[in-house]
This record gives C-alpha cells, structure tokens and sequence, in this order.
C-alpha cells in the first residue's frame, strides 16, 4: 500500500494538457481509425457529442498523479500456463458457419493485395 | 406481472429434486409467463420453447431413475444476448451479429447447465452491453414492468426484467460499469456483480476485458448466493479467472451481522442524488445499526472521479475488442460497389452493423489511445485507476463493506438521458466497483412514488476483492430486516 502523501491530492487544474475544442477533421481522423463511416450529417453531431465527453473525461487532468504508478488491470495476475496437451478444437462446420461468404473450405474475401486490394 | 415474482430457484431445485413437482410443469409456468408479459415488455430477444422443454424432461427421466440432478434441477434461468449458446443466436443487441451462431457455450452457462438449470432464451440488452438503459437495442427496447413509460435501467435490462415480471426465477447479466446492479435496482431485484476473476469470462462478448464481469440476478439474495455458488472458479479458458475456490456463501448467510462495521462514505450522501435516493439510504443506514452493526464514516474522494476514468478505460478496451468485428468471418458483410476496396467494405459494414451508441465508444476509445493522447488521456486514467483501487483498500481496513445509493436517480423515461454525458454521468455509484475488481450488490431498499407509479431504488453493497461471502451475507441481513414487518 502507498504511503499517504501519494495518495490523491486535489491540485489546480492543470493546463499543460490539450483541451477539447473537438473538430470535424479530428472526427474524420478518428472515424478513419476507427474503420466507420460517418456520413456527413452525423459529423457534426459526433463532434459535438464526442466533444463534450471529451471536455468532461479531461477532468482528470485536475488530480496530481506525480509518481503514481499505472495500473491496467484490477488483480495481479501474470501469466497462467495451461499443461501441453493437445485438444480438440473446432470442426470445419464450426468455423465456417457464420462466414458471410465461404469457397470451398476457406473464407471468402475481397482481394487485399495488388489493383483493388485494400 | 409486478409484484408476482417467481417462486424462489432454491425452492423451485427443491420441489423438483423430490419430485414434489416436475421440472417440465415449472418450464411451462416460465414460457406462459413469457408468452403473456413479453409482448409488453420486451424482455427476451429469443425464446428456447422445445428445447426448454426437453431439457426439462431430461432432468425429471433422470430424477426418476434416482439420479442427483444438482443444485439447480430444473430452474428456468434466462440468459443476457451477450453470453454464447452453441444453440440459437447470440446478437449482443446488435444487427451486425443478427443471425450469428455460436460454435461454443459459456463456461458459465454450461456450468448452470450441469447443475441441473435449464436455459429459457436469450435476453433484450443495450448493444455490446453498452448503455444504461437497454433503449440501444437493435430490436427496441425493454420495458420497466414497474411503469413501461420508463426504462428498465442497462445493459442487462431484459435480464433484470423477466426476474422482476416472474418471467424467470433468476437470470444472468454481465457487468462492466454497472450493467447489472443498475437494472436490478431499477427493477427491483438483486443483481450481483461478482469480483473480477471469480466467474469465467469465455463466452461473455469482450467489451472492457479488464472489467467485464458475468453475475447473477435474482428476486432474493440466497437464489443469487446459488447461482455464485454454481459458475465460480477457475476455467482454462479465461486465464484471468482466479484459481481460489470460493467459500461456501450459502450456509454464511443467515448469520447475524453484529459483529461488523458497515462503513458510510459521505460522497455517496449528496444533493445530486434524488431526495427519495438519499432518504432511502438514510433508511438502510438506520436498518443497519438496528442489526447490531457498527457504523463507520469513510471517505471515498476519488468517487467523483470515477465516471471520467471509467469512460476513457472502458471505451479504450471496447475500441480494441470490437475491431475483430470486420464482416469477414463472422458477422454482416455489406456488398461491394463497384470501386470499393478492403478498407471500403470494413468501414462500411461496421457502420451498417453498429448502433450510434457503439460506434461513439469505439471512437471515443480510439482517440484516448491515438497518437498524441494516449498519454493524456489513457495513461493517466491507469494511474487514477490506482489510486482509486488504493482508496477502497484503506477503505476496507475500516469496514467489512460499504453501503450507498446503486444509482442516483430511479427509472426514467424514455429518451429522457438521450445526450450521451448525462447517461453516462448517472453511472457514478457502480463503475469504480469495476475499476478496482471489487465485488458489489444491488439490493431492493425502498421505493418513489411518481405519478401514482411505485419506481424502485436498490441499495448498493461493496466488499474487497474476493469476500463475496460476507458481502452476501450483509445483503441477506439487509433483505431480511427490510422485508420483516
């Protein structure tokens, strides 16, 4: 456990963060990102949505978190190792059978490599 | 209908354990109550009528030949649209997952199973699990039986709703910053979210892997004891799973809970509650010193802080959890116009397939970890989530478990929080249960009245990692001296 004086203290806010005035472009970049497409029209209101959580998220900025450690997940555990056996996994049916499109044995997919590849 | 909840689970085991009733009769008195409340109510995405039915024929055939059908015999429980069958659909609420099947069950449904529970159907939920109030559902939404001008609460809002309509007896929902104690307070039952670790993940749709949690949702706390009791420990298919067993809850529960400090941290007591909210806490806090417990004042600071971590945590695992969502090899594939490449038909089917909501978070999450903000964003809402972890430890080394509001405010109306902050604002009570990994419990405390209509207010219970048996056993008390005259 941490000592008291590394516990939260309440500071001014802080300003060497980046504030929120959310653009369309940043919405675009995001989105692009993101692998979605906005339609125009939902742009703006994304942007003023996202903007808004964003102004309010950055409140953290106000905590002193000097020296505080990050912490990803809740409990520590590391890594657990299963015994190597082989197990049976899943037939061809199995996977296949939500497949949007399926050849032979394979997903089917658009071409991702060369003229009209991704 | 409200008010007519089902007979208990651990009495419905009981009768069909000793044959005092069949399994199949209480498999139809679940799907007669579906058939005349879901319409209303919206509670179930899908319904497992035949094989209900067999399954409950099964257990009764083996009862007969003088088999232990386990602990669960026969309990009709159902199941939230986001917890895998390899039978019927899974949509976590979503069209891009309409007609998706699973080739694998749930360790936590399978582990039902083999206790004898029978599985009823799939219920309604805000997509991915996201939402507050199971209004982002593909299909529409689910209802408070209480008063169906208003929502049920979310994400599990079907789940809390066909317990609170006597459609089930019990049900599953999953938990990642509220999702089933929320509902269950706003609906009138008991919903538990178990700590992080304690019930097995696979199988469970990933939205925030790191605080996702399965948990019961019951009329009473002894039938959401079972339930723990059934699906904890280890699995070698979530890693995170904790290898501890979980001690036996069940025969903890009627203990008297004089012997314990029940701490009151004084942020959950504000102005920005409900007046009824804070009455009904007021309520609670009294209850407990009437059964003999201690008392004790703490302090929580970093409550206020919990929402803004929360939804920079929570979106950044789901932005990274829902890219494998590309309409390749599961899922719904949009056509491919002329000109269109790769990158074209993933945007494109993504967005045909994702709900506002959804596609919100996936954004909001992939800014926090974007070049130029992960530091300022992500990282840092790590280190709150330290600190806040820190917090309900100190907290803990003064209480045995910590009571307050589940929600600041009772079920509201449709559309009534539709700018998305103020949704996620209303999660201030529940989400740092989640970033710690403690446990936490919504139990029914009181209700307001609102236009002739009862609405009713849970009471949450937390405890540290792992002691779900005392916290359980606090709730039991609590639910006992409310419902004694």
């Amino acid at each position: 456990m941490f000592a008291i004086s590394q516990r939260v203290r309440y500071a001014a806010v802080v300003s060497e963060q980046p504030q929120h005035s959310l653009t369309v472009d940043h919405v675009r970049h995001v989105a692009k990102l993101s692998r979605l497409a906005i339609s125009e029209t939902e742009l703006d209101l994304f942007r003023r949505q996202l903007g808004a959580v964003l102004e309010y998220v950055a409140k953290i900025n106000e905590l002193q978190l000097d020296g505080i450690e990050p912490l990803a997940h809740p409990i520590g555990i590391t890594n657990q190792m299963d015994d190597d056996v082989s197990q049976r996994g899943l037939t061809e049916e199995q996977v296949l059978r939500n497949a949007p499109a399926v050849k032979d044995q394979y997903f089917s997919v658009p071409k991702v490599l060369g003229e009209g590849g991704g | 209908m409200v008010g007519l909840q089902s007979e208990s689970a651990i009495n419905i085991a009981d009768a069909v354990r000793h044959r005092r009733r069949s399994a199949v009769e209480g498999v139809k008195n679940s799907l007669r109550a579906i058939e005349e409340e879901n319409t209303s109510l919206n509670a179930f995405r899908e319904v497992y009528a035949e094989e209900s039915l067999a399954a409950a024929s099964s257990i009764d055939h083996g009862i007969s030949q003088g088999h232990d059908a386990g602990p669960l015999a026969g309990v009709p429980v159902a199941i939230k649209d986001n917890i895998v069958t390899d039978w019927g659909r899974t949509t976590c609420g979503s069209l891009f997952l309409e007609n998706y099947r699973s080739p694998f069950t749930a360790t936590a449904v399978q582990r039902l199973i083999d206790a004898g529970a029978i599985i009823i159907g799939k219920t309604n939920c805000d997509e991915f699990a996201m939402g507050s109030s199971t209004e982002h559902c593909a299909w529409g939404p689910a209802r408070n039986p209480w008063d169906p001008t208003r929502v049920p609460g979310g994400s599990s809002g079907g789940s809390a709703v066909a317990v609170a309509a006597g459609m089930t007896p019990v049900a599953l929902g999953s938990d990642t910053g509220g999702s089933i104690r929320q509902p269950a307070g706003m609906c009138g039952v008991v919903g538990l979210k178990p700590s992080y670790g304690r019930v097995s993940r696979h199988g469970l749709v990933a939205f925030g892997s790191s605080l996702d949690q399965i948990g019961p949702m019951a009329g009473t706390v002894t039938d959401a004891a079972l339930l723990l009791q059934v699906m904890a420990g280890h699995d070698r298919f979530d890693s995170t799973s904790i290898s501890e067993s979980l001690p036996d809850c069940l025969s903890q529960l009627e203990s008297p809970i004089d012997d314990l400090r029940i701490g009151v941290p004084r942020e959950y007591l504000t102005d920005a509650n409900d007046p009824d909210v804070n009455q009904v806490f007021r309520q609670a806090i009294d209850t407990f010193r009437e059964l003999g417990a201690t008392i004790v004042d703490v302090d929580l600071p970093m409550t206020d802080s919990g929402v803004a971590t929360y939804y920079i945590l929570a979106t950044a695992e789901a932005s990274s959890n829902l890219a494998r969502f590309d309409g390749m090899r599961y899922g719904a594939r949009s056509s491919l116009a002329n000109g269109d490449d790769l990158s074209d038909l993933y945007d494109q089917s993504r967005s045909a397939g994702f709900g506002a909501e959804v596609r919100r978070r996936i954004m909001l999450g992939t800014f926090v970890l974007s070049a130029g903000y992960y530091d300022a964003y992500y990282k840092k809402a790590l280190q709150v989530r330290r600190l806040i972890k820190q917090e309900f430890d100190d907290a803990f080394s003064k209480c045995h478990a910590l009571i307050g509001p589940v929600s600041p405010i009772p079920a509201f109306e449709f559309g009534a929080k539709a700018d998305p902050l103020s949704m996620y604002l209303a999660d201030i009570y529940t989400v740092n249960t989640n970033i710690a990994g403690i446990c936490g419990i919504s139990v029914p405390a009181g209700f307001k009245t609102v236009g002739g209509k009862k609405l009713p207010m849970g009471l949450q219970l937390q405890a540290q990692a792992m002691d779900e048996p005392t916290l359980l056993r606090v709730a039991r008390m609590f639910e006992k001296a409310r419902n004694s005259p």
